[in-house]
């Protein structure tokens, strides 16, 4: 036990008297999730747009003036013609443009029925969609108002009242910023870990210490455990940045949300110490955690994508990245204000995940040693 | 040029027995844009939906059945009551409620009008929009199925104001043809950085550089060396990536080909020097890979990819400017889809080289033969 | 190999480098001439490193003045550069590279023609008797072997001086015999020898000797004149004689 102190003090020392890497360890992640928490968003605001009025009548106007007026969108140009249209495009300027074809406000008025164009910018398909959608219920709207007995046709009528739970502003932020909070805990822990492993072993201190007295759990522990402390602070500097500066509620257990983080952490710190014990070098060890971490927790871990819409050996992949457990739980407790009841599941992979992990990595290290 | 000439002779050959790196350069890249590209799809559909039925009707049957005809649902659980499926709700088992009323149908048919419930989680804003206007839609199209005939006929088809959207550039909103390029140049653009990141500061570790520091070696002559074979290495990715694109993905290729590459070779020296810079700054791989992560997770995450440039607050919109997958990312997608021509494309283009020239000016000067 | 001067081919005046408060080497004065086998030695901390770095070109100078094969360490380093070898104590040829390929990479990077190049490293090769290792990784040549290859590279382009830094650590007699035969070569074909090395049995072998402490140059003689003038009988007794004052030990 004693020996063990000793271990994990000389460990505690190396990251402590390098500044360097403390600022790396604290200062990033608090820039990152700040920086991500307020930029990633899909919320439209002044979304430019492009409008081609073949009409000038007073419906087109008053469509114009709804749009405008709705902070959703910005009249970048007057277009004279499609080629106009298509120019802006081509220039990247607008994502939209609406167009009024020629008679829209007659036909209107006398038959009842007009048609009204919104001609998207799909190359970049997720905001021609929103962008189409909103532009359609502010232009629907206004139908309501102006003829509100067209739109309501006699015969029987079936009415869908809608209510929003959980989110009834329907925030970006609780979507993105739990993710955001996943993927930047994993990333840093399980890098910091697997470097400093795969350095010791590139420097031969890691030979030393395999062929002194002490058994390899101790040796991984003692690595893992003052790492686990500076990524425990840092998870909970990332939680306080989420409900004081992102503005995520806090509405289940306080003390369930730190357990879960210190679980998740462990499955990330495993995660490092058991790339670093297979890979050869230091620079392997870091390129795998990174192209291995990065972009699959980005688009697997249904931070981004629904899982539902991915083919299903994707779906199975996605079981595989421990931020979809956590997203899942961050949300859980701090959203909807869950117990361990409902989210039981997600933590017993987590648990899972890590155990299995540990075994992994003690089994690459005995592989060494033979 | 004799020189750049051995350096990268001696690079291609280090590469060549060093087996997990040429791994990682030559064959992770196209894993994971197949991986990925195929799970990169915001397209919402199989929404689970729970029904709370208190008619027990036919009438409410058949509206249940025009939710479940539709890919946009999947009925997972019938519940008794509301309070059963609000449990539901939380634990997440359900996007989506359907609350039929009891009394539903006989209100439907003896007073012409009937309502039901949709509750819909919110967590996810886009979800919970998509899932409530599909709804919607449905119940409209029920609607009009219940009408009978004679008033339909009396009504005529007025149809009030008609929105007709169009879809220009990508009309079946095929979402792989907006995220392969773009997921391409990502991967492309991580490989060949982490790459450079370490490669100069390895050197600097083991201390073979030194040995190469009392060579009279220029030291453009040396970065130019480090830069060309990742150079080429990531021109290799683009062409499979390219490729896979066209034949597997069916990505549209309207405009040219080879314009696109001449600027993607251009765009290429842009991560790679900065690699290289961080690189030669740094004292330990440890250091340099964490600053180049920084870096290439915010270039990666706020690139638009993921979500649109134009909604991001004043600041983040600002420092897109400097941020070098934006502009080939764009510029992909325009020569793609759009069929740009260099014309179109040459200011992004400038900036692009611009600062290729930069970065790769500043590793130069960064790159230390003396200390102290 | 051209020159730019007769006379000394290394020649120091005061020279200093100070980093922060700390003095490294303290106002160094001393000339070498061609030919020469000169030994720098000195307890571990006293400078003899940083001394040898800046003559390289690897470290900038504070003050004072100093040339090497006639170009000046302030203004002319990238010049000195193509004059001079160097074998530091951190073994530094590319480990994943064969023997073959690394004199290859070292002959391309000073410029010579590569029909030079192929005739050299045979008889390089030939020399060191290892004809046989020409396509061997170098990582997994014994130690002995990898450092007559690194003095060999370093000597490859036919430098005025060549530095090495500690050359011998940690390899057996014999090797470090065979060592310094490949040594003796060197200077008989004119190649200058700057030396630093902690055995006082190599310091006997040198033509003359500078010991270093505390960044200065207490004692610099042909290794007779040093015991003479300590009145002692061996070079170990000259070098603890001296050291034993010295402030800045590791």
């Amino acid at each position: 036990m004693k020996a063990f102190l000793m271990f994990v003090r000389k460990e505690s020392y190396h990251i402590f008297r390098d500044p360097r890497t403390l600022l790396i360890l604290f200062g990033m992640p608090v820039a990152l999730v700040t920086l991500f928490g307020f930029a990633l968003t899909n919320e439209i605001k002044n979304a430019d747009v492009a409008v081609l009025d073949f009409d000038h009548g007073v419906h087109a106007r008053q469509v114009q003036n709804r749009l405008f007026s709705s902070g959703y969108f910005g009249l970048r140009d007057y277009a004279r013609n499609y080629p106009d249209v298509a120019a802006a495009f081509r220039r990247g300027h607008v994502k939209l443009a609406v167009v009024f074809p020629a008679g829209f406000s007659s036909d209107f008025d006398h038959l009842g029925h007009a048609q009204v164009q919104l001609v998207a910018d799909a190359s970049d398909q997720n905001t021609a969609i929103s962008l189409v959608n909103y532009a359609t219920a502010i232009i629907r709207s206004y139908e309501q108002e102006v003829a509100p007995h067209r739109s309501g046709s006699p015969g029987p009528r079936v009415e869908a009242v809608a209510r929003l739970y959980f989110n009834p502003g329907l925030k970006a932020a609780y979507t993105f910023v739990p993710g955001t909070m996943a993927l930047i805990l994993l990333l840093v822990s399980a890098m910091l870990t697997s470097i400093t492993i795969a350095r010791e072993k590139e420097t031969g201190t890691m030979e030393v210490l395999l062929v002194s007295p002490m058994r390899q759990l101790p040796i991984i522990i003692g690595k893992i455990l003052p790492y686990f402390l500076l990524s425990f602070v840092n998870g909970l500097i990332i939680l306080a940045l989420g409900v004081w500066v992102l503005h995520i509620p806090e509405r289940g257990s306080l003390a369930l949300l730190i357990l879960e983080t210190l679980l998740y952490i462990l499955v990330a710190l495993t995660l490092g110490v058991l790339i670093s014990t297979r890979a050869a070098s230091q620079q392997t060890a870091m390129l795998t955690s990174m192209l291995g971490l990065l972009l699959p927790t980005l688009i697997l871990s249904g931070f981004l994508f629904p899982i539902e819409s991915m083919p299903l050996p994707l779906q199975t992949v996605s079981r595989l990245i421990p931020a979809r457990y956590f997203i899942v739980i961050l949300k859980g407790i701090m959203i909807k204000g869950l117990g361990l009841r409902e989210l039981w599941r997600e933590t017993a992979v987590l648990f899972g995940m890590a155990g299995g992990l540990l075994l992994l990595a003690l089994g690459s290290l005995k592989n060494r040693l033979a | 040029m004799r020189t750049v000439w051995f350096l990268i002779e001696k690079e291609v050959r280090q590469l060549r027995r060093n087996r997990t790196l040429l791994a990682l350069l030559l064959v992770a890249p196209i894993m994971q844009l197949v991986l990925l590209s195929f799970a990169a799809n915001y397209e919402i559909k199989n929404l689970n939906l729970a029904v709370v039925d208190q008619d027990h009707s036919p009438a409410a049957r058949r509206l249940l059945d025009k939710f479940q005809y539709t890919p946009y649902f999947r009925l997972v659980q019938v519940r008794p009551s509301s309070a059963a499926a609000d449990q539901d709700l939380l634990s997440g088992r359900a996007d989506l409620v359907l609350v039929f009323p009891p009394r539903f149908e006989r209100d439907l048919v003896r007073g012409g009008q009937a309502r039901v419930q949709l509750l819909v989680n919110a967590l996810d804003n886009v979800k919970a929009g998509l899932a409530s206007s599909y709804a919607s839609s449905i119940v409209q199209a029920y609607q009009g199925e219940v009408r009978p005939a004679t008033v339909a006929a009396a009504v005529g088809e007025v149809r009030g104001l008609e929105v007709v959207p169009a879809y220009w550039y990508n009309p079946l909103l095929n979402y792989k043809t907006f995220m392969v390029p773009g997921i391409l140049v990502e991967i492309i653009s991580l490989i060949v950085m982490m790459v450079t990141t370490l490669n100069i500061v390895r050197e600097k570790e083991i201390g073979t550089i030194e040995q190469l520091n009392v060579t009279p070696i220029r030291k453009w002559q040396f970065i130019l060396g480090k830069l060309l074979p990742f150079w080429v290495a990531g021109l290799y990715q683009f062409t499979i990536g390219l490729l896979l694109a066209r034949f597997l993905f069916h990505v549209p290729m309207v405009g040219s080909v080879a314009l696109l590459y001449g600027i993607m070779a251009v765009f290429l020296v842009v991560p790679l020097g900065l690699g290289l810079l961080i690189s030669s700054a740094s004292q330990t791989q440890q250091q340099a890979l964490f600053v180049a992560f920084f870096f290439l997770i915010i270039f990666i995450l706020l690139c638009g990819l993921f979500t649109p440039i134009e909604y991001m607050p004043a600041w983040a919109r600002a420092f897109d400017r400097v941020n070098p997958l934006v502009y080939i990312i764009d510029i992909a997608r325009r020569i793609l889809l759009k069929g740009s021509t260099l014309r179109d494309v040459l200011q992004p283009v400038l900036t692009l080289l611009g600062m290729a020239v930069l970065v790769n000016a500043l590793a130069v000067w960064r790159y230390r033969k003396t200390s102290g | 190999m051209k020159t730019a001067a007769i006379g000394p081919v290394i020649r120091c005046e005061k020279l200093t480098k100070r980093f922060g408060a700390f003095t490294a080497v303290d106002a160094i004065s001393f000339a070498v001439a061609p030919g020469e086998i000169f030994g720098f030695l000195g307890a571990n901390g006293a400078g003899k490193t940083t001394a040898m770095r800046m003559l390289c070109g690897l470290l900038g100078p504070t003050e004072g003045a100093a040339s090497v094969a006639g170009f000046d360490v302030f203004t002319q380093a990238e010049r000195i550069k193509q004059h001079i070898g160097y074998m530091s104590q951190k073994f530094s040829l590319y480990e994943d590279l064969t023997v073959r390929e690394n004199i290859r990479f070292y002959g391309g990077i000073y410029g010579l023609k590569t029909a030079a190049i192929r005739e050299k490293t045979d008889a390089l090769l030939q020399r060191l008797g290892l004809e046989a290792e020409r396509n061997t990784l170098v990582g997994s040549l014994p130690l002995g072997w990898k450092q007559k290859l690194a003095f060999s590279v370093a000597l490859f382009h036919d430098p005025a001086v060549v530095f090495l830094d500690e050359p011998t650590g940690g390899v057996d007699p014999i090797t470090r015999r065979q060592f310094w035969d490949l040594i003796y070569e060197a200077a008989a074909r004119g190649v200058t020898v700057f030396i630093t090395t902690h055995y006082m049995d190599e310091a006997e072998y040198c033509d003359r000797v500078s010991i270093m402490v505390d960044g200065k140059i207490e004692a610099l003689d042909k290794p007779a004149g040093l015991k003479q003038q300590f009145g002692v009988s061996t070079m170990d007794e000259v070098f603890l004689h001296l050291a034993r004052g010295a402030k800045n030990v590791e």
